[in-house]
């Protein structure tokens, strides 16, 4: 695949990304903003494969838009306020968000344009699921197992917190 | 000689049990005070004993150091110190017990004790000062406990006056006596008395520090021009006028004198400045009193004018006069005050005119209260006699003829005024309501005053040529040669001025030889006289106006200035956070927003910071 | 190759529009999906990277995936969350949210 290739599938991607992002942000109709959330997470996932890192946009597709999608619908079903939803707060702080957030991006621009990144020449790794799985299993054991206490604490703190009073 | 020490620390341990334990004591709190006066009063005898034998004692330890000041306390016995001992201690016991009958009842009864405590034992470590800076400290301390004894009734409004008046007007005097002991400190490097009386000073500078010395005087012994607070501080219980007033803390002025006397020997100047100013006060004194109506200020001012009188012995060079008169002062001027305070307790009033005739049925009362107007105008042989006599001799000797002339006119005066208080008051029909119930006071009001006319018959023989005048010999203790020869003149002209002053008093208030009106109220002289010269008047004018006006100026400052400005702190305060709170908008995405704007603003700073831009 | 600046400029962009839904929208549901587009773009970043600057490590992708379970674990405690406030409300909108008000 050629470069000219890659670009072509970076830039659909990339517009992919920004438009359903805009779209969750400013969508007045809360369902479809969490179906474009997993529009967006679906070409993140795009992203990854582009970066020869596959495990990580399986996973991205399983656990994003597999999961989290899922429990934000059931959370907005329960909370029962899916059509009209207005867009901003009620604080008129628009015009000092654009100003800043335009202004937080112009200087990351700065950043990276004066970097100068120490691209390394090697090849990226070849099979990433056993290669990242070994690893999880020696070097970044500690990390795998403390994770997997936070996720169990996750779980039970949403029980508990979601708990009707006095039931089970 | 730790028993010295013992004189002053046991009315100070009464006054602490009195402080914690008085109101649980009630009427056995004076058993706490008369035990301790009475025990320090056995010690002062001893001590006399011991100053008579010759013993000399001066211990200090040093309690402070400071720069180049050593401050120490100490015990000094010389024979002026066990003499002032002995009449302190006892006049201090016999207005205790006293007391009891007096206060008797009195919701306060236990802090009267514990005031008249601790004020004798201040009273005490004056006459014990072994250096200047004791005895300035022992003077202040006498002046509190008679501000806090003037003011015993503070709930009427004239004695809480009477006190302030009289604690402000003596701080003028002792203002001059701190400037003193500063230029003292300063000429001669040291305050202990042993040390400052071996050097020499200049006629100029010793002269300065004993007129300033003199003014601490002034104040405390009531000499004019400050001599205003005395007669308004009869608004005290009449026990505190006897003891505080009359015999020992206005005799403080007059031990002062008689302690720096080698100031005053060597500066003339600072002499004559007291005879002169003691001359003025018991002339002056005498004319109020022959105007008063009120037993006490007739009393007060008596006491002023006698005062005056030492002052002018001191100041003519008749050291041992004077402190004899002091000494003889002390016991006939309490009787009197203790005998008025009989009188009041009885009558309920302290006008002589609503009192007449009282000799009939308060017999113990008269009796002594005459004695001691005998004394007080000098008849012999009566003490005050004696040593008055010894003061009139002392100015004409040295030459002082027209203070000897003011002098015997005084006595005149002075005799005139006392048997017209004894006249009006013990004498003739009964006047005013009380008339009726009249009768003599308790034994414990009683025996105090039959003690005191003892002495007041008595203790004037010590000093009189029949003793050989041993009191002079005593006091001057070396430093003086005691005078031993009669002057006829001078003492024939005294009994005769006394004499006079009775026989017209006799005139005037007991017959009806003389008009009722020999002056007329409405003359210019009586007016004035009566008015105590309106010296009140002319310092309420100058001085107290003025100061009210700058502290109504200073109130105001205060107010508006300072309290402005504090509360224009706080109201700054609450502005600024009034203005702050709306930042607290209770959204957490505004939060988020700052946030999100301090983060940019910090990476913007840092890039600067590193010169990125 | 794709230049390593694109993929961090396009992740800045994400990260933009994420923050600004955060700050923006007055629906609680709203606002943790906007967080979600934030934490993948930082997700791409750290992929980004890790393929450019050290390809034959995979340290970026571990870190990545730590943060999609971290992101997965928040997602369910917000919710949960967002639950009982609606419970106790009967609304999620932010700016009922406002009891720490001066």
């Amino acid at each position: 695949m050629g470069d000219t290739v890659s670009l072509v599938i970076f830039f659909a991607l990339a517009a992919m990304a920004v438009a359903s992002a805009i779209m969750v942000v400013t969508g007045r109709n809360l369902f479809h903003a969490a179906m474009f959330l997993g529009a967006h997470l679906l070409s993140i996932a795009g992203f990854y494969f582009l970066l020869n890192a596959e495990l990580v946009g399986i996973l991205q597709v399983f656990v994003y838009v597999g999961g989290v999608v899922v429990v934000v619908l059931f959370g907005i079903m329960l909370t029962a306020q899916i059509t009209n939803v207005r867009l901003t707060s009620a604080m008129e702080q628009r015009w000092v968000t654009v100003v800043s957030l335009i202004g937080l991006v112009g200087l990351l621009a700065f950043v990276v344009r004066d970097t100068v990144f120490r691209i390394s020449e090697m090849a990226p790794v070849e099979d990433t699921t056993s290669f990242i799985g070994r690893l999880f299993m020696t070097d970044y054991i500690l990390p795998f197992e403390v994770i997997s206490i936070l996720l169990l604490a996750a779980l039970i703190g949403a029980v508990v917190i979601a708990r009707e009073e006095g039931g089970k | 000689m730790n028993y010295l020490s013992l004189i002053v620390l046991l009315p100070v341990l009464s006054f602490i049990i009195l402080v914690i334990f008085g109101k649980r004591l009630g009427d056995k709190a004076s058993y706490v005070g008369i035990a301790a006066i009475g025990a320090a009063f056995a010690l002062s005898i001893k001590a006399l004993l011991d100053a008579i034998g010759g013993a000399h004692l001066n211990v200090s330890f040093t309690w402070l150091t400071v720069g180049n000041l050593e401050l120490s306390f100490g015990l000094l016995l010389d024979p002026l110190a066990a003499m002032m001992l002995v009449v302190v201690t006892f006049v201090s016991l016999l207005v205790q017990i006293f007391s009891v009958g007096y206060m008797h009842g009195d919701k306060r009864y236990g802090w009267f004790y514990a005031c008249l405590s601790m004020f004798t034992a201040s009273m005490l470590l004056l006459v014990f000062s072994p250096n200047f800076v004791q005895m300035y400290m022992a003077w202040e301390g006498v002046g509190l406990f008679s501000y806090l004894l003037v003011g015993f009734w503070f709930e009427k409004k004239s004695a809480s006056d009477a006190a302030k008046k009289a604690f402000m007007v003596t701080r003028v005097g002792d203002l001059g006596f701190g400037i003193g002991l500063i230029l003292l400190f300063l000429s001669a490097g040291t305050l202990d008395m042993n040390q400052v009386f071996a050097m020499e000073f200049a006629p100029e500078t010793a002269s300065l520090i004993a007129i300033l010395f003199f003014f601490g005087a002034i104040g405390k012994s009531a000499q004019f021009p400050l001599h205003v607070w005395l007669p308004d501080a009869m608004e005290g219980p009449t026990p505190v006028s006897a003891l505080i007033h009359a015999a020992t803390m206005v005799a403080a002025g007059v031990y002062l004198v008689a302690r720096a006397y080698p100031f005053f020997e060597q500066g003339p100047a600072a002499m004559e400045f007291v005879a002169i100013i003691g001359t003025i006060t018991a002339f002056m004194a005498s004319t109020i009193a022959l105007t008063a109506t009120d037993i006490k200020k007739i009393l007060a001012y008596s006491t002023v004018s006698q005062l005056g009188y030492m002052m002018m012995g001191l100041g003519v060079g008749a050291f041992a006069a004077g402190t004899f008169h002091l000494m003889n002062h002390a016991f006939f001027k309490a009787l009197l005050f203790l005998g008025a305070g009989s009188v009041i307790h009885a009558v309920h009033s302290q006008e002589i005119f609503d009192m007449g005739g009282l000799r009939r049925k308060m017999k113990v009362t008269s009796l002594t209260f005459i004695i001691g107007g005998l004394a007080l105008a000098g008849i012999p042989p009566f003490s005050g006699f004696w040593s008055k006599d010894e003061i009139l001799l002392g100015a004409f000797e040295s030459g002082h003829m027209a203070i000897f002339a003011i002098g015997l006119l005084t006595a005149l005066f002075t005799a005139f005024y006392t048997f017209r208080l004894i006249f009006v008051v013990f004498f003739g029909k009964p006047r005013g309501h009380h008339a009726d119930h009249v009768h003599e006071s308790p034994a414990v009001m009683s025996i105090p005053l039959a003690l005191l006319a003892v002495l007041a018959l008595t203790s004037g023989i010590i000093g009189s040529p029949f003793m050989e005048n041993a009191y002079q010999s005593f006091i001057l203790g070396g430093h003086g040669e005691a005078e031993h020869h009669v002057n006829y003149l001078v003492m024939g002209l005294s009994i005769g001025v006394a004499v006079l002053g009775i026989f017209g008093a006799w005139l005037k208030y007991s017959t009806s030889l003389l008009p009722s009106n020999v002056m007329s109220k409405n003359n210019i002289v009586y007016k004035v006289v009566s008015n105590k010269y309106y010296i009140d008047e002319i310092y309420a004018f100058t001085l107290v106006r003025p100061t009210h006006a700058i502290a109504r100026f200073i109130l105001t400052f205060d107010q508006k200035v300072v309290d402005g400005a504090v509360n224009g702190v706080a109201w700054v305060a609450s502005r600024v956070g009034n203005g702050l709170k709306h930042l607290q908008t209770g959204y957490v995405q505004n939060y988020a927003l700052v946030m999100v704007i301090s983060v940019v603003v910090l990476i913007i700073w840092s890039f600067r910071a590193l010169q990125l831009f | 190759m794709i230049p390593l600046s694109y993929y961090l400029m396009l992740s800045a962009v994400l990260f933009a529009i994420g923050m600004g839904g955060v700050l923006l929208r007055r629906n609680a549901v709203a606002i943790l999906l906007s967080v979600e587009i934030m934490l993948n773009s930082a997700n791409l970043n750290l992929v980004a990277f890790s393929r450019y600057v050290a390809p034959h490590e995979a340290s970026g992708q571990i870190f990545a995936l730590f943060v999609m379970a971290v992101a997965a674990a928040e997602v369910a405690v917000g919710l949960a969350l967002i639950l009982m406030i609606y419970r106790n409300l009967q609304s999620v909108n932010l700016d009922q949210f406002n009891i720490f008000k001066w």
